[in-house]
């Protein structure tokens, strides 16, 4: 514990990219609460409940929009789906890139290379237009199934940073001890290897969340995707298609593009700090 | 025969190269023809060679974390991968290694106890309050406190500590061969010493050592016996005392007289001429017969080109060189 | 004897989650023109932090809370950067630890020393070809060089190379931090006659980083020991090999192998933590001839003969 403490003492970053996430989150779950005090059990996205483009007030602190839904309701209940969406697609994109990867990285040889060719393919080939086509196709896509599409093309990312990881793991001193001390393949990966790139998982998760949310983001903004998923892009969406922003009110759009990007700093904020903290050089120096 | 713990019999081991670049040939002889032994009487056997001389592969051999590509490794007559193959549990038991570096062998992420408790939980040496009392036990016999050692991390204890736990695990374990990579040469010179008491001191515990290092220095003060290795052939062996008191082979000698002497009284009087032809590096040695120390030799005959020098006897030591015979 | 370095005081601090940790804690010494000076010590005792700060090469964390550096009579530390890189390569110039390998494999080695001609004078392309040419022959290595790859080279001759571009500028001081290690035997020798030449052919200073006595055997002139970020004898390379004063200085040569003897000696203990020196004499808790006065204060480095001095209170010190 005082490890821990110690360790957000010295990186301010990592520290305030914490605390951010960790609020955004905890807006995330405690929106159904929240709204249902505010909306008196109706759902944040129903049309018509108030009149449109209230200007901000102690009722509606940023107003309402152009369907006459109250802005701050649906940037909790957006932010609650962009969250969701992202964390899911983020984690099952990071469980396949660490499974794959470490396979490749430490079996090596051709195992490895055919992994490392799909890999490939998928960074190569421009997924966003590819993602666009599948999600115009299939009609009906609940948020799992779209966080698993997410997923599929976000994966090959983190994975190369992964297995280069593990190939290079596996050379260490360390593993030979282990081999000479009796240990087998499976023990030697789950005992030995995965426990030294956890750091890593972290990051390669952060960037997935990132990039899935931005990808869903940028559907939402061409108009595809789900619509009876509210997430902050959908919101976007509309803002823009009812002529928010033609008509001058910048806070309805404004605002869910603020939420978006303070969760991509705050993850950013957190990876830096990370990499301050388990900067190589300052552990030679001080053993930390 | 065989009276001989470990017998390397005419071991060559070539390296394919996965893939080839500008970066050198695409198979490398690491090993020609090696042959040596190491007897059953407890001893420390000096493997000397330079980088690139072909020493650590014999030391991946004799784990079997390589196999040869032609000839023989016996350890207490049957061979090495007969033993990995039936009684794997059994050789690692009795033959187990100090590796070089003393940082990279710790995982970073357990306390250093782990690799004791790895021990002696994978040999089955004890259990419970025994297994602690060993572990004490084999801490304090390198001269560590317990106290201090045990529940800290790695990067928490100093290169010094984290090579004499290593040293506290061959005591837990209690191999019969020790093959040594160079454990020193990456410790301060003042811990040195302490090391290399106590690898000398495996002897009354029945420990044969297979000492390898780049320096002559450590292997005068603990080996019995030293081999010379350069380019994957073995060009000199005797022991200790003789091999450096009276080298014979011309590499043996060149080796003594470049080694800095740690008096201002004895500094260097000649002085080393680059041979601007030879100035690339050796890449992919090329044992195709002939001596591979032939570029750089100030005696080289043409038959040492073609030809590799059979062994010869002279007194208590053996050389591989046309000047004798 | 010309002073063409000193140093006073010097203090070089990294900033670490657990605090500071005081690497070169108050180093003074001189180095004289023409000589080869070294710094021995064991790993973890400054002497590397030590010319990484006289240079100013240092990075954050790393910083410099105390201490003066004057060469020949120019306060270094007190220089904005602009000035002092015109002092580097030209005046003091320096050959860091395994520089053989951070060459570009990619480039080839004329591009690579013109290069750093270029980029620390105004000169042409040509008459920075002419400069490295004649620095390669200094070192005893043909023009050819010049045409080749890093990784043609064997790792002793790419040594000489970074050798060769640090007196591309003709400077006066050059720092060789540890020079040859990794190197095969032969290899050392040579590099090590070739530190010499610098000294005996072009009258170039060298201050040279070990922490192999061997080394500072064969070519130093003078020697200074390091020890847990001070200074704790400074010598004749003769007087510490014959004399040494300083119990650490005992401990170390005695600990040094060689085909000459058949005994060897540690020294019990482990060195400390720059996070937290020792109280007092930094090296008490492992000296055996250590005194009550000893945990308690810290001895200074006093001259007790000419040309030698030691911190110590066995001889002063007070």
């Amino acid at each position: 514990m005082k490890r821990v403490l110690l360790i957000l003492k010295y990186s301010p970053k990592l520290t305030a990219g914490i605390i951010i996430i960790l609020s955004l989150v905890l807006l995330a779950i405690l929106e159904p609460t929240i709204n249902f005090y505010r909306l008196g059990g109706r759902s944040s996205t129903e049309i018509g409940l108030f009149d449109t483009f209230l200007p901000p007030s102690r009722e509606h602190p940023f107003g309402t929009e152009a369907y006459g839904r109250d802005v701050l309701s649906l940037l909790l209940t957006g932010l609650k789906y962009s969250l969701l969406i992202g964390f899911t697609a983020g984690a099952l994109a990071t469980a396949i890139a660490v499974v794959l990867a470490s396979i490749a990285g430490y079996k090596g040889g051709r195992i490895e290379a055919f992994i490392t060719t799909i890999a490939n393919a998928i960074l190569i080939i421009p997924s966003w237009p590819i993602l666009a086509i599948i999600v115009l196709f299939v009609r009906k896509v609940d948020l799992f199934l779209l966080s698993l599409i997410l997923a599929f093309f976000s994966w090959a990312g983190s994975s190369r940073q992964i297995k280069a990881q593990i190939a290079s793991l596996r050379e260490r001193p360390y593993i030979d001890l282990a081999r000479v001390t009796g240990f087998s393949d499976l023990e030697i990966m789950f005992k030995e290897i995965l426990p030294n790139f956890l750091p890593y998982i972290f990051v390669g998760f952060s960037y997935a969340v990132t990039g899935t949310i931005m990808a869903e983001t940028a559907l939402r903004l061409v108009g595809l995707g789900p619509a009876d998923i509210p997430s902050l892009g959908q919101f976007i969406n509309w803002a823009i298609y009812s002529g928010t922003l033609a008509q001058g009110h910048y806070i309805i759009v404004i605002s869910p593009i603020a939420f978006l990007i303070l969760t991509f700093v705050s993850l950013n904020l957190i990876n830096v700090g990370l990499d301050e903290v388990f900067n190589p050089r300052l552990k030679q120096v001080t053993g930390v | 025969m065989d009276d001989n713990l470990l017998v390397f019999q005419n071991v060559s081991k070539v390296f394919r190269r996965v893939g080839f670049g500008f970066l050198g040939k695409a198979t490398v002889q690491a090993l020609k023809d090696v042959s040596f032994s190491l007897s059953s009487e407890p001893e420390v056997l000096a493997l000397v060679g330079e980088s690139g001389s072909g020493k650590s592969t014999i030391c991946r051999l004799i784990l079997g974390l390589e196999e040869p590509t032609s000839g023989e490794i016996l350890y207490k007559g049957k061979s090495v991968s007969d033993w990995l193959r039936s009684n794997k549990k059994e050789y690692i038991r009795e033959v187990q290694i100090i590796f070089q570096d003393p940082y990279e062998v710790y995982n970073p992420f357990y306390r250093v106890d782990r690799v004791l408790w790895m021990a002696i939980k994978k040999f089955n040496i004890a259990s419970g309050d025994e297994a602690e009392r060993l572990i004490y036990e084999s801490l304090e016999a390198v001269g560590l406190r317990p106290r201090e050692i045990l529940g800290r991390y790695p990067h928490q204890l100093s290169g010094g500590e984290r090579q004499r736990i290593m040293l506290s695990r061959i005591y837990l374990i209690k191999p019969r061969l020790l093959v040594a990579d160079e454990p020193v040469s990456m410790l301060d010179a003042s811990l040195r010493a302490i090391f290399l008491d106590h690898l000398r001191e495996f002897k009354k515990l029945g420990i044969s050592s297979l000492y390898i290092t780049h320096d002559l220095n450590t292997a005068y003060y603990i080996a019995d016996r030293i081999m010379i290795i350069y380019s994957g052939r073995i060009l000199e062996r005797g022991p200790t005392e003789d091999v450096i008191k009276n080298p014979l082979h011309p590499y043996t000698k060149m080796l003594i007289t470049s080694i800095p002497v740690p008096d201002p009284n004895k500094r260097w009087q000649d002085r080393v001429v680059i041979d601007v032809a030879k100035l690339q590096k050796v890449s992919g040695r090329e044992a195709i017969g002939g001596c591979p120390f032939y570029n750089r030799c100030q005696f080289a005959m043409d038959k040492c080109e073609k030809d590799f020098p059979p062994t010869e006897k002279i007194n208590n030591q053996e050389v591989n060189c046309f000047l004798y015979g | 004897m010309n002073t063409i370095l000193e140093v006073e005081n010097l203090k070089v601090y990294f900033k670490t989650i657990l605090g500071d940790a005081k690497s070169v804690d108050g180093v003074s010494l001189k180095v004289f023109e023409g000589e080869i000076l070294g710094i021995a010590g064991e790993s973890g005792c400054g002497k590397s932090t030590l010319v990484e700060g006289v240079l100013k090469i240092y990075k954050p964390p790393c910083y410099i809370p105390e201490g003066k550096v004057y060469y020949k009579g120019i306060d270094l530390l007190s220089l904005p950067e602009e000035e002092f890189r015109k002092l580097r390569w030209k005046e003091l110039s320096y050959v860091p630890q395994g520089s053989m390998n951070s060459l570009n494999p990619v480039i080839k080695i004329e591009e690579q020393m013109i290069d750093g001609i270029l980029s620390h004078s105004d000169l042409s392309y040509h008459e920075a070809k002419e400069l490295a040419l004649s620095a390669l022959n200094s070192v005893g290595m043909p023009p050819d060089v010049l045409e080749m790859y890093p990784h043609e080279l064997s790792g002793g001759m790419r040594q000489r190379v970074c050798i060769a571009m640090s007196i591309c500028l003709n400077p006066k001081l050059v720092f060789a931090d540890e020079p040859i290690t990794g190197l095969d035997v032969v290899m050392q020798k040579l590099n090590l006659q070739t530190l010499g030449d610098l000294r005996d052919k072009f009258g170039i200073t060298v201050v040279m980083v070990a922490h192999d006595m061997a080394c500072h055997a064969e070519i130093c002139d003078r020697i200074c020991i390091m020890y847990a970020g001070k200074i704790l004898e400074i010598g004749s390379t003769f007087d510490i090999f014959s004399d040494p004063l300083h119990p650490y200085t005992k401990g170390l040569l005695s600990a040094v192998p060689s085909l000459e003897k058949k005994d060897l000696k540690g020294i019990p203990g482990l060195a400390p933590s720059p996070l937290e020196w020792p109280s007092g004499c930094r090296f008490h808790p492992r000296c055996s001839y250590r005194m009550k006065i000893c945990e308690e204060q810290e001895p200074i480095l006093k001259e007790v003969q000419p040309g030698r001095s030691v911190a110590c209170f066995l001889y002063g010190g007070e």
